[in-house]
């Protein structure tokens, strides 16, 4: 074999012009490939890494509340408590608060809409992370990000503060709406002008988290969606999102309170016809209104309960209980009917439609709750309400925008909690990568079908010319595999020399074109990273078109191979040109 | 003290009560819930609106709609006809609900009153009856007291007094208004923002009477956050009869939207 691979080296060496040229061939349309899947691979890690992972988070709890605009989770301590408790503490980066301010900003003479994005950035890391990764400072300091004398202190990016005509210390003023709908108006001073090293960064001004939480109305016990940063994210962010969504399951609304000095549990049913249906056969109603009592505003009380507090249909009273943290809440309550306490639910209730329970339950979160008041096997459990609706996970973006559209539709005000992974979020991303790559394959195969013409051709070339020689070779006693053998060498030679080559060239060709600086101000500028195209190179995916060529090369190499391996020495001798 | 003179006394006193109770200014609170009763109409109405925007630096944008309005459910619907970007558009209200209809997706989105109607500085809550007794309550000053002046707008004399938001979701949190003496319609309302910057004012420019109502049927919105912008709504060919309950319907919006 050795010997075999001697004479193939040795021939690819005796053709020189010939072989060059369809190495030239080989080496360009690898060097294209190189460069191709580096660009899709680079643009993705942009897109993804800098742009959908920042904005986004690897992993995202995101709470929603009616059809608020805003995200809002209302008990952001109970939520942490379960992410710590359930993402390990050496996997786990940080969390943020996705906070956002979307308004209309008038700087000096100019106005525009402007998203002030909140960014808190307390730990050693993040701050580094933030100031050092994310922006190029042109003027100012961004130290006075944490000055309290400054009014509501921002970082904006040189293009925004050139598009609202605003310099170093100067003001913007801000319109925005707050959770609540209400109108906020501000006064932002700019303290650092920067260039954002992606252009998607160039449109948000970045501000302290703590203030913008404060100026969009969340109280210091809600949160905005939050986002978890992981270590690995490939490898754990799909893991810990099963993990999360089944420890997030909602409990039964249950609030432990009182009417006067009466106590009683007040609980809810769902608000969807089949859970009516099913709880007006399981309770008997004594007095007052039915239809009223299932109404969006229904309001039952037990009768054990009516008869304590002496309630007939008709008369309001007021429920009080505990709260978490804002004191005592009183809720004014007009009672619809009384029912038969022989239900499973207990004696000293008040049930009430969700619809009514959701507006107060979850401003006034309750202190004292009893979750476990039915078990899951009770028919009734199933029909009761929940604190929160927590949706289904979703495979991939196309799912979890159908989710949120049907979502969209619901006439509730029940809360929705969802877990998501950045891969789902951003799986339109994904796809991109892999439509980018099998658009270059194809085209590479097609340039590829062209050289390996070219390689069977000059193989055929090559043959007819060498038949006298092969004769030979056969006569003194060269087997017909080892003649094959000889031919596919040294096409697979060239092949891998050419490979090589071409990879080192699409190497220096990324270089080189991550050299250029664009200056681009439309869509195509957010692939950029520093002005510049990124290129990352993904070397399974290079490995892997490295060896589909070798295998196209042997397979186009083969057959004239055979051929010459099937030559009879007798006639090969006498052949003659 | 005889008998007669006893009984004069009293009359003096009570006529003196009644003429000063008379003359004392109106709680502010009375004034909203008049300006409620003499806003919500009775019937439904039918009409054309025009609404010109002018936007500092962009021109002016004339948006004409149709408009159908029920106050007795707190219904109305609005449809968009010129300009053709905005033709087809349109809103809903049943309610407390409000959906937006986009023509080219032919979707429903639901939003909150207080979204902006064809990119305009009017917003939702202009097209419906005022509800503000509900939404707001008298500023108080330092000593606990309402603050009602009685002053001039022009030549016309007005009652002016704030007023602070009582429910969470209304878009502007403080307001100050400047309302007829003479029959508390509102002239002029200025709203101001969470922390008392003043963020528009609206001119109540003409009102036609309907029986005992009133109906605003000519107002300008100035943006006084962003200078240069301001709209003017008129309200055109108002038609006074009974609407079919299927009008304040989705089905109904979308089919309009689709002629």
């Amino acid at each position: 074999m050795g010997l075999v691979f001697l004479l193939s080296y040795r021939n690819l060496l005796r053709q020189k012009r010939r072989n060059f040229f369809l190495g030239i061939g080989i080496g360009f349309g690898m060097m294209i490939l190189v460069v191709a899947n580096a660009f899709s691979h680079g643009m993705v890690e942009v897109l993804l890494n800098d742009i959908v992972a920042n904005a986004f988070g690897h992993l995202v709890i995101q709470g929603n509340q009616g059809h608020s605009f805003f995200s809002m989770i209302s008990d952001k301590e109970r939520i942490l408590a379960i992410v710590q408790d359930t993402i390990k503490t050496d996997e786990l980066l940080y969390i943020n608060e996705n906070l956002g301010m979307f308004g209309r900003a008038v700087g000096n003479g100019e106005a525009g809409n402007i998203m002030v994005a909140g960014v808190t950035v307390e730990d050693q890391l993040v701050r580094e992370e933030f100031f050092n990764n994310f922006f190029t400072l042109v003027t100012g300091n961004f130290e006075d990000y944490f000055s309290t004398e400054i009014e509501y202190p921002v970082i904006i990016s040189a293009a925004k503060a050139k598009s609202l005509n605003v310099q170093l210390h100067d003001v913007i003023k801000m319109r925005l709406p707050m959770i609540t709908g209400r109108i906020q108006a501000v006064k932002l001073t700019v303290i650092a002008i920067v260039n954002a090293n992606n252009t998607f960064m160039d449109v948000v001004m970045f501000m302290d988290g703590q203030r913008v939480k404060e100026l969009l109305g969340y109280h210091p016990w809600d949160s905005a969606s939050l986002q978890i940063a992981l270590k690995d994210p490939q490898r754990t962010a799909a893991y810990y999102a099963e993990l999360l969504h089944a420890r997030l399951k909602p409990n039964l609304i249950s609030i432990i309170g009182q009417v006067g000095n009466q106590g009683g549990q007040l609980l809810a049913f769902q608000n969807n016809a089949q859970a009516k249906q099913l709880l007006k056969e399981k309770i008997t109603m004594i007095s007052g209104e039915t239809e009223k009592a299932f109404s969006q505003s229904g309001v039952m009380v037990s009768h054990q309960l009516a008869q304590k507090l002496h309630l007939k249909p008709g008369e309001d009273f007021y429920y009080q209980y505990q709260t978490k943290y804002r004191g005592f809440h009183q809720e004014k309550l007009t009672l619809n009917a009384v029912y038969d306490s022989n239900t499973r639910l207990g004696g000293d209730i008040i049930l009430l439609n969700e619809e009514r329970v959701h507006p107060f339950y979850h401003q006034y979160l309750p202190a004292d709750s009893n979750w476990n008041y039915i078990t899951a096997n009770n028919p009734l459990h199933g029909i009761m309400a929940t604190e929160w609706k927590l949706l289904d996970r979703s495979r991939d973006s196309q799912a979890l925008r159908k989710k949120y559209r049907e979502e969209r539709q619901l006439q509730t005000s029940q809360p929705k909690l969802d877990v998501l992974t950045m891969y789902e979020g951003a799986s339109d991303i994904l796809k991109l990568e892999g439509v980018l790559n099998s658009i270059t394959m194809i085209v590479v195969l097609v340039l590829f079908f062209i050289i390996l013409l070219g390689v069977v051709n000059t193989l055929r070339m090559t043959i007819k010319e060498r038949t006298r020689e092969i004769g030979t070779i056969r006569a003194i006693g060269m087997q017909r595999n080892d003649v094959r053998n000889l031919f596919m060498l040294e096409t697979l030679f060239l092949t891998t020399i050419s490979c090589l080559a071409g990879i080192l060239l699409g190497m220096i060709a990324i270089k080189l074109l991550g050299t250029i600086e664009f200056d681009l101000n439309n869509a195509f500028s957010i692939i950029l990273k520093n002005s510049r195209l990124y290129f990352k190179i993904n070397p399974t995916a290079l490995i892997t078109s490295f060896l589909l060529i070798l295998g196209m090369a042997a397979l186009a190499a083969y057959f004239p191979a055979r051929k010459a391996a099937n030559l009879l020495a007798v006639e090969a001798l006498r052949h003659y040109e | 003290m005889n008998k007669r003179m006893m009984v004069f006394l009293f009359l003096l006193v009570s006529v003196l009560l009644f003429a000063g109770r008379a003359l004392a200014n109106p709680e502010i609170g009375d004034i909203l819930q008049e300006i409620d009763r003499l806003t919500e109409l009775k019937q439904d109405g039918t009409a054309r609106v025009e609404i010109t925007r002018q936007k500092a630096g962009q021109g002016t944008k004339v948006y004409q709609a149709i408009y159908y309005r029920r106050d007795q459910d707190d219904s109305f619907l609005i449809v968009m006809t010129a300009p053709e970007a905005e033709k087809g558009n349109g809103y809903l209200r049943k309610g407390d609900n409000f959906w937006m209809y986009r023509r080219n997706t032919g979707t429903f989105q639901q939003i909150s009153l207080d979204k902006s109607i064809a990119g305009s500085t009017t917003l939702g809550e202009n097209f419906g009856s005022k509800k503000l007794f509900k939404m707001y309550r008298p500023l108080l000053n330092q000593d606990g007291r309402e603050q009602l002046l009685v002053t001039k707008l022009g030549e016309i004399p007005v009652y002016q007094f704030k007023l602070t938001a009582r429910v969470e979701d209304i878009s502007y949190p403080q307001a100050v208004f400047w309302v007829r003496k003479d029959n508390y319609l509102p002239l002029k309302h200025a709203s101001y923002s969470l922390n008392g910057t003043l963020m528009q004012t609206i001119y109540y420019l003409k009102y036609t009477r309907i029986e005992d109502k009133y109906l605003v049927v000519k107002y300008m919105i100035i943006d006084e956050f962003e200078k240069g912008n301001k709209t003017i709504v008129e309200v055109k060919n108002l038609s006074l009869q009974a609407l079919a309950d299927h009008i304040f319907t989705k089905e109904y919006l979308a089919s309009l939207s689709n002629n």
